[in-house]
């Protein structure tokens, strides 16, 4: 019997998606996910980055622009 | 964040001879769904000699308990599996959850009429079928599932299962 909350939340599901994605094998699902887990991580890693910057920039001496 | 590393893992638990099954994100993503997840998750058998492969397959890659704030005693090896049952951990290659049972009932034991073989970086891994899957999401019980299990039972459509 169709569980009446897993029926609602199917309702928004992108079946093209899912359609593509059982075109490919197995691996290959695997190395698209490997690819965008990849550039998740760069994403990840250019935040921190940027985020390091501007703490940097915002505990330096206002005074130091002006010498 | 520390993503698990199919590529890693999977090959090295296969060369070992782990008996073990996929279950989780990870087979999830082998069935289709197009998901992201942090962590190798599998279910493995707990003969002794499986733990200790498991051991092997898993040594000089500093595991550690996930979340654990550091300095705890931590040794990995066949007598701390044997102790316990269910590990999360986090290692120098990533996060993996290791399941002596998973919730629904995900033993080996259990599971061995519930596998598939397929072909992953190079290797035959054995997966829980999208079946089983399903079957396993439910009983968990999260909310944060329903989406996960949405997405499966279309897949289950799509396939014609």
């Amino acid at each position: 019997m169709p569980d009446p909350v897993i029926e609602l939340y199917k309702q928004g599901v992108d079946r093209t998606q899912l359609r593509e994605s059982l075109k490919r094998s197995p691996l290959e699902r695997f190395l698209r996910f490997d690819q965008f887990m990849q550039e998740i991580m760069e994403l990840h890693e250019a935040g921190k980055q940027h985020r390091r910057k501007q703490q940097q920039g915002s505990s330096k001496d206002p005074q130091d622009d002006k010498r | 964040m520390s993503p698990g590393n199919f590529a890693y893992f999977l090959p090295q638990l296969v060369q070992h001879d782990v008996d073990f099954v996929l279950i989780g994100g990870g087979a999830s993503i082998a069935h289709g769904l197009t998901r992201t997840t942090y962590d190798v998750d599998i279910v493995y058998s707990r003969e002794p000699a499986n733990l200790a492969k498991l051991v092997a397959a898993l040594q000089g890659i500093e595991l550690y308990y996930r979340g654990a704030p550091p300095g705890l005693p931590f040794q990995w090896d066949a007598r701390t599996i044997t102790a316990g049952l269910n590990f999360t951990l986090t290692s120098s290659k990533g996060d993996i959850d290791l399941f002596g049972e998973a919730a629904g009932q995900g033993t080996w034991g259990s599971l061995k009429g519930d596998m598939e073989i397929m072909d992953l970086y190079g290797h035959p891994v054995r997966v829980v079928t999208l079946q089983r899957l399903i079957a396993l999401k439910r009983s968990a019980g999260r909310p944060k599932d329903f989406e996960v299990i949405a997405e499966l039972e279309i897949l289950k459509e799509e396939r014609n299962d």
